[in-house]
C-alpha cells in the first residue's frame, strides 16, 4: 500500500496533476481540493530544486534571465529526476538538457557555460589531493620511471570549448568591473577547473599542457605520454610542461604500479 | 528529568547540549569564527557536509572545534518503500564518528521512491503497517551508525484517505516500537494543527516526554487558506506560546532557532536565540 | 624504444630540478587564469523548509501558453560576435 501511494505521489508531483491516482487518496480539506494540496508540495519540489540548480549555474541563469532559467529548470527537473539523497549531486545533466532545448539555441555557448559550472561546483566539495612527493618521484630508479602514472588534482577537470566559456564566465562574476561585453570571435579556449585548498581556480591552457594533461587523466603511463609527446608537438620540452603543471598543482600525485 | 535551566552556556565542542542553539548557516560561516558569539550549540545541516574536502569540511571543523554542534539531516528517508541507501548511512556515520556530535536527527517523513528524490519533506499515511516499516528502518539506522536517533515531526500540507490514527499517536508509536528519541518542532506541530485543524495541545499531551531530547522553532508564512514552513522569518506570535506550553509540559529541552530562506544577520538569530532563551528561563525556573 | 627512456629521464629531471621548496599552486610563467580565493563560500543546498515556485507551478498551469518565457533576456545581449570556430591552435 505503502509503495504504491509513494510512487502515484511521485508520478502526482512530476508528471500529469490532474488525473493523479494520488489524487483519489488525499483528504478533502474544505475548499481546497486535494489537487491543491498536492501542488503545495510540487512547488516546494520544484521550487526547491529549481533554487538548487540557480545555486550551480549562476552564471547562465545570469545570461538568460530568471524567468527564462527558471522555466528551463523546470522542464530540466520533471524530466531529469535525481538520484541522490545529497542535493549536491544533482543537476550535472543540464548542459546536454540546454544543447537539446530549442529556445537556448540562439546562445551555442551556452551548454560549455554549464559545462564549466558544473565543473566549478564539483570541484568545490571534492576530496582534497595536495601536492606530489618530490621526495618519493626522486627515488624512482631509472628503470621504473616510464611505469609513473601521474594524477591530476582530485578536483580537476579539463574541458575544451569553441567559445571563450572563461571569458563569459568571468564577466559575469558579482563585482567584475567593467560593461560584460565579450566577443566569440575571441576564439574557444581549453580550461582546467579545479581546487586547490581553499582557492578555485580556472585555468586556460595550452596545446601542448592539454596535451600532457588529458593523456595523463586517461591513465596512461609516463613514458607512452613522452612518445606520444614528443610526436605531437616535437618543438615543445615535455619537462618543462610538466615542470609547470606540477609547479601550477594540476598534478597533484602519482602512483607506480608494482614492477 | 533535572535539566540545568540556565540558556547559555558556551561550552566546548563534543559536549552535551542545553539552553537555544542556532542552526549553522553559510552565510554566518565569517561572523562565527570571527567573533566567536556565545551560542551554547550549532546545529548543522549535515547533508551539506557530505562532500569529501574544500570549503565546507574545513567550516565544519572549525565550528566543531568551537562549539557543541548536533548533526540534523533530510537525506535517511525513513518512510520510503527503497532500500536504505547505504551509501548516505556510511557517510553519515564518517561524520559522526569523526565529530561526535551531541544529536544525530532526521525526519519522520519519506524523500525518495524508485531511486529518485524529491529533497522535500513528504508526508505518511498514519496506519499500522506504515508504524511497523518505519520503525524497523529507524531501529536499522540506529544500528548501523551506532547511535541512538532523533526523528522529528514534520510540516504538512494534506492528510491521506487510509490513515487510522492521529499524527502524534502515529509519532508515538513508531518511537515506541524504534525505541528511537523526539525531536519536536514546535513549529511544525502549530503549522499541521492550522492546517489539518487540530488542538496542538492535545499533541503535546501525547508525546513521551523522556523522549524529548530537542525543540525546534522556525518561522512560516501565512498563504490564507494554509501556513506553509518556510524557516523565512521570525518566530510568530502563536508558535512563541506553544513554545511555553511545550517547556511548562517538557521542562527545559535544548531548543534550536531554524533559518534557511532569506537568511538575515546572525544578530538576527542571536535576538531569536535570547528570546527562546528568556521564555525557557522564566517558564523553567517558575516551575522549578 | 631507447627514445622513451631518454624522454623520461629528462622529462623527470626538469621535474627534480624544481627542488623541494617548490610549493604547488604558486603562480609561474604563463597565462594567469581565474581564481576566487579562500572566503568563497556556496550556501548549503539541503534544506528542511518548505519552498515555494510560481514560477513552475505556473508554468504547468498555463500549459502550452508558457512560450512567453523562453525568450532569454540576461546579460547574453552582452555576448557579440559568433562565427562558431574551433579551438584556439
Ligand atoms: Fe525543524
Amino acid at each position: 500500500m505503502l509503495r504504491k501511494l509513494q510512487q502515484h505521489f511521485f508520478d502526482g508531483l512530476f508528471g500529469k496533476q490532474n488525473d493523479s491516482p494520488i489524487l483519489e487518496l488525499i483528504n478533502d480539506a474544505g475548499a481546497r481540493s486535494s489537487a491543491e494540496q498536492l501542488a503545495v508540495y510540487r512547488d516546494s519540489v520544484l521550487g526547491g530544486l529549481t533554487k538548487a540548480l540557480a545555486g550551480i549555474y549562476p552564471v547562465c541563469r545570469r545570461l538568460v534571465g530568471e524567468r527564462f532559467f527558471d522555466a528551463m529548470a523546470g522542464r530540466f527537473i520533471v524530466q531529469s529526476p535525481s538520484c541522490s539523497p545529497d542535493l549536491n549531486d544533482y543537476g550535472g545533466e543540464l548542459a546536454e538538457f540546454i544543447a537539446g532545448f530549442p529556445p537556448a539555441a540562439s546562445l551555442p555557448y551556452l551548454p560549455d557555460v554549464a559545462r564549466l559550472e558544473w565543473a566549478w561546483h564539483r570541484a568545490f566539495n571534492s576530496a582534497d589531493r595536495l601536492g606530489i612527493d618530490l621526495q618519493a618521484l626522486a627515488e624512482i630508479g631509472e628503470a621504473r620511471r616510464e611505469h609513473i602514472l601521474f594524477r591530476l588534482a582530485i578536483s580537476a577537470t579539463l574541458m575544451a570549448s569553441s567559445y571563450p566559456i572563461h571569458r563569459i564566465w568571468e564577466v559575469n562574476q558579482d563585482g567584475y568591473q567593467g560593461d560584460g561585453s565579450v566577443d566569440l570571435d575571441e576564439g574557444g579556449v581549453k580550461l582546467i577547473v579545479w581546487r586547490h585548498a581553499l582557492t578555485m581556480h580556472i585555468d586556460p591552457i595550452e596545446e601542448p599542457e592539454w596535451r600532457l594533461l588529458t593523456e595523463l587523466a586517461q591513465g596512461r603511463p609516463f613514458g607512452r605520454i613522452c612518445e606520444r609527446f614528443s610526436r605531437y608537438h616535437p618543438a615543445n620540452d615535455i619537462g618543462a610542461v610538466l615542470a609547470g603543471a606540477i609547479q601550477r598543482g594540476w598534478i597533484a600525485s602519482f602512483d607506480l604500479p608494482p614492477a | 528529568m533535572p535539566r540545568a535551566t540556565k540558556s547559555v552556556v558556551h561550552g566546548m565542542g563534543g559536549g552535551p547540549i542545553q539552553g537555544v542553539g542556532i542552526g549553522l548557516r553559510t552565510p554566518h560561516y565569517g561572523v562565527i569564527q570571527h567573533d566567536k558569539p556565545p551560542v551554547p550549540w550549532f546545529e548543522v545541516l549535515i547533508d551539506n557536509y557530505l562532500g569529501k574536502g574544500g570549503s565546507p569540511l574545513t567550516h565544519l571543523e572549525q565550528v566543531c572545534r568551537d562549539y557543541p554542534v548536533t548533526f540534523h539531516g533530510v537525506g535517511m528517508s525513513l518512510g520510503s518503500t527503497d532500500p536504505l541507501n547505504m551509501d548516505y548511512l556510511k557517510r553519515l556515520k564518517q561524520l559522526v564518528e569523526r565529530f561526535e556530535p551531541a544529536c544525530v536527527s532526521d525526519h519522520l517523513c519519506w524523500i525518495s521512491v524508485g531511486g529518485h528524490y524529491a529533497h522535500d519533506l513528504l508526508p505518511l499515511p498514519y496506519v499500522k503497517q506504515v508504524v511497523d516499516h518505519v520503525a524497523e528502518r529507524i531501529q536499522r539506522v540506529q544500528d548501523f551508525i551506532g547511535r541512538r536517533i532523533l526523528v522529528e515531526n514534520v510540516s504538512s500540507y494534506l492528510t491521506y484517505r487510509p490513515s487510522v490514527m492521529e499524527e502524534w499517536e502515529f509519532l508515538c508509536r513508531v518511537v515506541g516500537a524504534a525505541d528511537c528519541d523526539i525531536l519536536l518542532d514546535i513549529n511544525n506541530i502549530y503549522v499541521s494543527a492550522r492546517n489539518h485543524g487540530f488542538d496542538p495541545m492535545d499533541y503535546l499531551r501525547a508525546v513521551p516526554v523522556a523522549r524529548v531530547r530537542e525543540f525546534h522553532l522556525a518561522g512560516y508564512e501565512d498563504q490564507g487558506e494554509y501556513l506553509l514552513d518556510t524557516h523565512g522569518s521570525v518566530v510568530h506570535a502563536p508558535v512563541w506560546a506553544l513554545y511555553r506550553k511545550a517547556l511548562a509540559h517538557f521542562g527545559p529541552v535544548p531548543t534550536l532557532i531554524e533559518w534557511d530562506n532569506n537568511i538575515p544577520a546572525f544578530g538576527v538569530l542571536q535576538a531569536e536565540a535570547a528570546k527562546a532563551g528568556a521564555i525557557m528561563d522564566e517558564v523553567c525556573c517558575r516551575a522549578a | 624504444m631507447k627514445e622513451t627512456k631518454t624522454l623520461v629521464n629528462g622529462a623527470l629531471a626538469s621535474v627534480l630540478a624544481l627542488g623541494m621548496a617548490m610549493t604547488a599552486g604558486n603562480a609561474v610563467a604563463g597565462k594567469p587564469g581565474m581564481e576566487k580565493c579562500t572566503g568563497i563560500v556556496k550556501a548549503g543546498m539541503n534544506d528542511c523548509g518548505t519552498s515555494k515556485h510560481s514560477c513552475a507551478g505556473q508554468a504547468k498551469k498555463d500549459g502550452d501558453r508558457e512560450e512567453w518565457v523562453y525568450i532569454p533576456i540576461g546579460t547574453c545581449n552582452k555576448i557579440v560576435g559568433g562565427k562558431v570556430k574551433t579551438a584556439k591552435k
